[in-house]
């Protein structure tokens, strides 16, 4: 691949989301949706993100075009900041305070030193999170954000499209918006978006409820193109759509990748067919990123333990091997997002867990050329 | 392999639903057979008609639907003629059913307790055994003798709270789930997603049925979750001999679960046959479609989907002839005029499929049939 | 088998790939559930009917809401008549007017009665009819002492009327009032004329209230659903305050305020007339957009998270215009319901305020102020409360028919794909 640009890049990304507030509003729980992800895009890849229910792979989606507010980290596109998370540090200062506050209560009143000790370590710590929260609000102040760089292709292709407009309205909206073009020339793109998408010119008078799952949601994408995008972000676009339909979209998105230059990020938990339509993945669990490689690395040779789980679980179209497979079991249940213990989210599920995974979380680290995996023991389990 | 008989055998079944807008002809005649012991795929896409099948043999049909036509022999009797009343006699305890969305298909203002002891009370009775021993346990010589007689016609009284909380205890410890004791008082949204899926499982199971429809059972869980559902449905059939009906659109689940597939499409049967004989051998040109549109990369390669072309039909209006004939890529003349009947391929494998005739073309891929089934 | 058959086609005769499935709008598909439910499809007609009734009907009437008749004042719409001669056909009203009345029932002329033709001691009265020139017709003889002489009570009848020496006691037939079919007041206007005239009335105050109920509510409601948090918190508990005064004493109160304020008459009376018109859809307003506001917030908060909306925000769209083109089109079956379920609401209270005396007042006639002109004679002349009322009846019924019948029509639950 030639000089590969890096088109998107997402640094420390945070989405919490604070459920269960008291009367007085104090934080009870969070739910860490995202929790500090990194990873990049290149110009005209298609980079996978993959996982089960509950990893957050979709409120990344939804982090990363800015539906969500992030919490924490810093979003570029074309090396430009285009998004800084300042809540995070927010409410990690009223945490502290409050923390700071219950030690306080724990001591004797007269113990002037303890107390004084106390809170000196923690106004440090608090000062810290304060100046990291001002320096957040001004990049977030001075950072811009074009809606027509990102578009998304949503999942549902029954609530995705509103149905009081006609087709050609709900193409044609971004193109209004953003005052791309005027009068007849609207329609005339409109028409030709129907027919990229391998629908007709007559189509555009309709209204969605006319259409099939298949149809729809190719309307979806002519929606997202019509503003010329950069990057479209599909999330799980072909999984509320039948086996034959599946393909159908797929090869379009792929040749549509090819006629316009397109990168995606594809949203999926359909592990074969992300797959096939992605150069790279990125495999999430519980709000953390396990594993990024290639697509055929990663199939060939998983490193971390989920994803070794993960891929050996998928029953393969083919009887005689599925036979012969080695399943790798997975006890127990995903554990929850809500207030997590520290440590790795997955070491009270994987088999080679030692102490220090359930203390101190891995980091993501380059354990082979372009292949990265956060796990204490990736070396050991895998003979590297 | 002892032969075994068959538990289930499906005659020309036809189901419609009489909307507003028409007839919509759910299931288009549709025949086949399942042996005691095995477990059959129905793999289809939406329209298909795979659910409204199943839904038909549980007699799970409601207005506006109604069976049309056809025969449903269960263990020898017809359940197509079966009274209301009659029919909920059957199910729950001869055949019952596991349906897709485990968080809709429990009451969730019910324990789990409350709900699997219902089920297990309606159907289940006290064995033989147990009847004589209580019943010689009586004092009174009358009531005695009316008690052993009842025995003798084969009435014993249904399971009381406490056999049915242990039977449900067991059931639940059958289907994996830990300390069953204590979680058994739980409500449904107290359980996650695979852990509810499992107790609809144990649900199904608690009255012994013959034969267990499991409709998409696994299609809303998550893949590691999946792999355990499908390994404890596995583990179940063999210890208790049951016989499962698995729909899915899932080829992958098929190939990993199945013994024998029924390949459906707008309402009627493309292709029968045992799991290799589908998978390595397909003779339908929709199988074969099929196969061509999943993903199956080999490490290296980037291939394309070959996809079928087109729509699943209107049930409303369905096209006169196959109802695949408008997405086939060889599709003839005939094929528009008439569907075409079950040929015979080998003594496992059956497709409907004009260029099985004698009469029609040679194509690479398709062999020719014998006769019809 | 016909071994032509097995050709291989060529695409063009394969049938069309895309079918599209034409489908109802959502207008049509309302309108046949509509039609499905008898119940609803009688309120739509009663709705229809009232309102040709009141906009129609007053053009097909011979008299107008406010001209008096000082000659056939209280007189009910059934006549129990006294045919005294042929072409002699009489009718005692309850104030003691003898009318003179043709067979079919229509009302000719009224007798006189002079001051020297009553006799106070034998309470007999004379009531003479006179032509255009003057000159008498004919004398009929009231004898009111069956009500007051010992020996003629026990007869049981008001009086007796005597014409050419023939007494006649009872009666002799009923027939139905042809000239004025619903009867009329103590002021002799046409009692149906004044009905079609304050159902006008009660019609224009309560779709005047439920429109602008929906637009003051419809921003409230989406403002407060869309944007959330702490204006959505405080908006809301500003509605629970209201809500939480008991309507009525709040709408008795403000009419009590408002009436003869210098607001009315300044304000609401220079844009509404005379009569307090203005005042009182005011006053309906500020009370009932409450209930508006609460259900558009419901709405837009459920909708605000579909899909389709998120599209519109990653395209960039304003928040205007998401409330505007993607929210409200799609919550307007609730709030139409809502709309429907007003108008009998405001119709009652209007009424309601109207018969304690705080609503309309003359020149101007409403339902509720007849209701409460007619219970004044309720023992006499009940014919005039039991119209008024049977109509407010029959409005609220046939509205509230419509009402849940389109409140089924539009659930989209149960619209399918």
């Amino acid at each position: 691949m030639s000089e590969r640009q890096v088109l998107i890049s997402v640094r420390n990304l945070k989405k919490y989301f604070y459920v269960k507030r008291s009367f007085f509003g104090k934080i009870q729980k969070t739910l860490t949706a995202v929790d500090d992800i990194s990873f990049d895009i290149y110009k005209g890849e298609t980079f996978g993100l993959v996982g089960e229910s509950g990893c957050g792979k979709t409120s990344a989606g939804r982090t990363i075009i800015g539906l969500y507010d992030n919490t924490g980290g810093e979003i570029f596109f074309e090396n430009k900041l285009i998004s800084a998370g300042s809540e995070g540090f927010k409410v990690k200062m009223q945490f502290l305070r409050d923390q700071m506050k219950s030690e306080l209560k724990a001591v004797l009143k007269d113990n002037f030193e303890e107390i004084a000790r106390i809170k000196e370590q923690y106004e440090v710590v608090i000062k810290d999170e304060e100046s990291k929260y001002h320096d957040a609000l001004k990049k977030q102040r001075n950072a811009k954000r074009n809606p027509r760089d990102i578009q998304m292709i949503f999942q549902d292709p029954y609530t995705s499209l509103n149905p009081r407009m006609t087709v050609a309205e709900i193409i044609s909206e971004g193109i209004k918006t953003h005052k791309l073009l005027e009068g007849d020339q609207i329609m005339e793109r409109v028409y030709h978006l129907l027919e990229t998408v391998g629908l007709k010119r007559e189509h555009a008078s309709r209204y969605p409820h006319e259409f099939s799952g298949g149809q729809r949601q190719r309307i979806g994408i002519a929606r997202s193109l019509a503003v010329d995008p950069k990057l479209i972000i599909c999330d799980e676009p072909i999984s509320a759509l039948d086996v034959s339909i599946q393909a159908q979209v797929v090869n379009m998105l792929e040749d549509l990748q090819n006629e316009f230059g397109l990168t995606y990020l594809f949203i999926a938990h359909d592990l074969s067919m992300v797959k096939h339509i992605s150069d790279r993945i990125g495999v999430m669990y519980l709000g953390k990123l396990m594993e990024i490689a290639s697509s055929d690395d990663l199939y060939d040779k998983p490193l971390h333990p989920y994803t070794q789980s993960l891929l050996s679980s998928i029953p393969l179209p083919d009887p005689e091997a599925n036979k012969k497979s080695k399943r790798i079991k997975l006890e127990g249940e995903v554990t929850s997002p809500i207030n997590p213990k520290p440590g790795c989210r997955f070491a009270t599920r994987c088999k080679y867990a030692k102490d220090v995974c359930k203390t101190q979380n891995a980091e993501l680290v380059e354990v082979l050329p372009n292949r990265f995996v956060s796990c204490h023991f990736v070396k050991e389990i895998n003979n590297l | 392999m002892i032969v075994r008989e068959n538990i289930l055998e499906v005659k020309n079944l036809k189901t419609s639903f009489f909307t507003h807008l028409g007839e919509v002809k759910a299931v288009r005649d549709i025949s086949f057979s399942l042996k005691r012991g095995g477990i059959l795929g129905i793999v289809g896409e939406s329209g298909s008609g795979k659910s409204v099948s199943s839904l038909s043999i549980m007699r799970l049909i409601e207005s506006p639907g109604r069976i049309i036509g056809g025969e449903i022999i269960f263990d020898g009797v017809d359940l197509a003629k079966l009274s209301e009343n009659e029919m909920s006699d059957y199910r729950g305890s001869e055949l019952s059913m596991i349906f897709q969305d485990p968080m809709t298909s429990l009451n969730p203002v019910f324990t789990i307790k409350n709900q699997m002891i219902e089920v297990i009370r309606r159907h289940v009775r006290i064995t033989k055994e147990q009847a004589l021993k209580e019943a010689n346990n009586i004092e009174k010589p009358e009531e005695k003798e009316k008690a052993l007689k009842r025995i003798e016609k084969g009435l014993t009284r249904r399971v009381n709270k406490k056999e049915a909380l242990e039977r449900a205890i067991s059931f639940l410890k059958l289907v994996g789930i830990p300390e069953p004791e204590t979680r058994i008082n739980e409500y449904p949204h107290q359980f996650s997603g695979g852990m509810r899926q499992r107790a609809l499982i144990a649900m199904a199971l608690s009255c012994e049925p013959k034969l267990v429809i499991a409709d998409e059972p696994t299609t809303a869980l998550d893949v590691t979750i999946q792999a355990q559902i499908l390994d404890l449905l596995k583990r179940i059939k063999k210890e208790l001999d049951t016989t499962i009906i698995f729909i899915t659109h899932d080829l992958g689940v098929i190939a990993e679960i199945c013994q024998d597939v029924i390949v459906m499409y707008g309402g009627m049967i493309m292709e029968k046959g045992s799991v290799n004989d589908i998978f390595y051998r397909p003779q339908h040109p929709y199988t074969k479609g099929l196969h061509q549109s999943i993903p199956k990369d080999v490490v290296g390669q980037k291939s394309r989907l070959v996809p079928i072309e087109g729509s699943p039909p209107d049930l409303l209006n369905p096209p006169k002839g196959c109802p695949f004939s408008p997405r086939c890529k060889y599709a003839m003349d005939i094929c528009l005029e008439e569907a075409a009947p079950l040929f015979k391929i080998t003594d496992t494998q059956t497709s409907a499929c004009w260029l099985q005739h004698v009469d029609a073309p040679d194509v690479k891929g398709f062999t020719k049939s014998g006769g019809v089934e | 088998m016909d071994k032509n058959k097995f050709k291989f086609l060529d695409s063009e005769q394969k049938l069309d790939k895309e079918q599209i499935r034409k489908s109802l709008t959502y207008w049509q598909d309302v309108w046949r559930r509509l039609r499905k439910n008898k119940l609803a499809i009688v309120g739509l007609i009663s709705v229809v009917l009232i309102l040709l009734f009141a906009t129609i009907g007053p053009m097909l009437n011979k008299y107008t809401y406010n001209k008096q008749h000082l000659d056939y004042k209280n007189i009910p719409p059934r006549l129990e008549v006294y045919e005294l001669d042929e072409d002699l056909i009489v009718y005692m009203s309850g104030m003691y007017h003898l009318i003179l009345v043709s067979e079919k029932g229509e009302l000719l002329q009224r007798f006189s009665l002079a001051n020297a033709d009553r006799n106070l001691i034998t309470r007999r009265y004379t009531y003479r009819l006179f032509d255009e020139e003057d000159n008498e017709i004919a004398a009929v003889i009231a004898d009111f002492s069956y009500q007051t002489d010992p020996n003629k009570i026990d007869e049981g009848i008001p009086f007796s009327l005597t014409y050419n020496d023939q007494e006649y006691k009872l009666p002799t037939d009923k027939v139905w009032n042809r000239t004025f079919l619903l009867g009329t007041d103590l002021n002799g206007r046409d009692l149906l004329a004044r009905v079609m005239y304050g159902t006008g009335i009660s019609l224009v105050i309560a779709f005047a209230a439920a429109l602008i109920n929906f637009f003051i509510g419809v921003l409230y409601g989406s403002i407060s659903g869309f944007v959330g948090k702490t204006t959505d918190i405080i908006m809301m508990r500003i509605v629970d305050i209201i809500n939480s005064i008991p309507l009525l004493l709040y709408v008795i109160l403000l009419m009590f305020v408002l009436k003869e304020s210098w607001f009315e008459i300044n304000v609401l009376n220079r844009i509404f007339g005379e009569g307090g018109l203005g005042t009182i859809i005011v006053t309906l307003i500020s009370v009932y957009w409450v209930g508006m506001a609460r259900l558009v917030r419901a709405q837009v908060l459920g909708l605000k998270e579909q899909e389709y909306v998120l599209a519109a925000k990653t395209i960039g769209v304003s928040n205007y215009k998401i409330i505007k083109k993607h929210l409200i089109p799609n919550a307007l079956g609730p709030i139409i319901v809502t709309m429907a379920m007003m108008i009998p609401t405001a119709v009652f209270t209007e009424a309601f305020l109207s018969f304690i005396g705080l609503g309309i007042s003359a020149p101007k006639a409403s339902l509720g102020s007849l209701a409460s002109d007619g219970a004044q004679f309720m023992q006499t002349y009940p014919y005039q409360l039991v119209v008024p009322s049977l109509t407010i009846a029959f409005m609220m019924l046939a509205f509230n028919f419509l009402g849940d019948g389109l409140r089924d029509a539009l659930d989209p639950r149960l619209r399918k794909g």
